[in-house]
């Protein structure tokens, strides 16, 4: 059985990396971090994510086939999309492929903690 | 564009390939192959322009890419020190609170730069035009404590919902707020309404400030102007493409000392047809 962690980080920017879990660490969330697609998959094959925050400017993305390919080998995990280059066509396409929500960075962190704990409470997460 | 550009050149060099010859076997005709000619330099330098457009256009868009990421560190981390913060450290409380507004306020002219630039078409969602002003007006206040200003407002219960781009209007709301608290003083009085006018949405936000001059009333909406001593000037040229994109208007009446009033009118159903 794979062990359940809450949040998994996927973003290439270490500052943001660092900054981000410890903003969720200190709000008693359990973080794993990854800096590309491979890491991501290879965790989320051995892990239990409740949700993955991940930027979209990240080496091996490929866009909607990314989340079909990550919503295969885990398919209860949310996914929110964090994004530095905001385009709604691509938006529409994420949704569509399984991702819960995109948020354009710089976002409110106190809406992101709002978000993380109502997927959280949702059945079966 | 490049292509754009390329395929024109090729037509360029062809047509002065084609005048060159039709020119030497008929001498008679020089005049007119000269004003074609001059024609095609200066249509020519027009296209290097709009060129040097599609490349600023370009540049700002990754620009604004670049600086959302740093950004967002930043904003982050001030939230972690901020949460951790204890209470019995009220400088490094204020000092914090100065990052997060600048970083805010950073946030919103690359908001504008982007909006402006890329001018994407707004995306229509059914929604409660009062709704996003209450959203709006309780963000405002935290955000702007300088002073302290009065905001009342006369938001018409039975107006329906609107076909609106919700991050897109919100904007426009934030913009002409921002312009109205920056042009009020202390204890200065702000009044946001709506109603609904036949099938349309009127949203009035009036102020007591300080007005604009007449003679600057004309250039309000260039994209260029501005009387602040921040910001870009993109603000109203915003307002008015991002109405205008929602097939609504704009209006601007002002008197110098007594105040300003901006009302924006938007179709309640959106259509192609109101553009």
């Amino acid at each position: 059985m794979k062990k359940a962690v809450d949040i998994l980080i996927v973003d290439d920017e270490p500052d943001y990396l660092i900054a981000l879990s410890d903003v969720l660490k200190d709000k008693g969330y359990t973080v794993d971090t990854a800096t590309d697609i491979d890491q991501l998959i290879a965790k989320a094959r051995k892990i239990h994510f409740n949700v993955i925050l991940t930027d979209t400017m990240l080496p091996g993305m490929m866009g909607a086939e990314t989340f079909n390919e990550i919503k295969e080998i885990t398919p209860r995990t949310i996914i929110m999309v964090m994004s530095a280059n905001y385009k709604k066509n691509m938006e529409k396409e994420f949704i569509k492929a399984g991702v819960y929500t995109c948020l354009l960075k710089p976002f409110n962190i106190d809406k992101l903690l709002e978000l993380i704990e109502r997927v959280k409470s949702k059945k079966g997460r | 564009m490049d292509k754009l550009y390329s395929d024109y050149k090729n037509m360029v060099t062809k047509i002065t390939k084609s005048l060159s010859k039709a020119k030497r076997i008929n001498p008679a005709l020089e005049k007119e192959f000269m004003d074609i000619s001059d024609k095609l330099v200066d249509f020519t330098g027009k296209i290097k322009e709009i060129e040097k457009l599609a490349v600023l256009g370009k540049i700002i868009s990754a620009t604004c890419h670049e600086l959302r990421n740093p950004l967002s560190a930043i904003n982050t981390s001030i939230y972690f020190i901020q949460s951790n913060l204890g209470k019995d450290k009220p400088k490094l409380i204020k000092h914090t609170d100065i990052i997060q507004r600048e970083v805010d306020s950073t946030t919103r002219i690359l908001d504008a730069l982007f909006l402006f630039y890329k001018s994407p078409e707004p995306s229509l969602i059914s929604t409660s035009v009062n709704a996003l002003i209450e959203g709006i007006l309780s963000d405002i206040e935290i955000r702007m404590p300088k002073k302290r200003v009065n905001i009342r407002k006369g938001l018409d219960p039975s107006i329906p919902k609107a076909m609106i781009d919700i991050d897109q209007l919100g904007k426009v709301i934030e913009n002409i707020l921002q312009n109205a608290y920056d042009s009020v003083g202390e204890r200065g009085k702000i009044r946001v309404g709506t109603k609904s006018v036949k099938d349309k949405i009127q949203i009035s936000i009036s102020d007591n400030g300080c007005g604009i001059p007449e003679g600057n009333m004309e250039k309000i909406f260039d994209p260029d102007f501005s009387t602040k001593s921040r910001g870009i000037g993109l603000g109203l040229a915003l307002v008015k493409d991002i109405i205008e994109r929602h097939g609504g208007s704009v209006e601007v009446k002002s008197k110098i000392k007594r105040g300003t009033m901006v009302t924006v009118t938007i179709p309640i159903k959106h259509s192609r047809n109101n553009l």
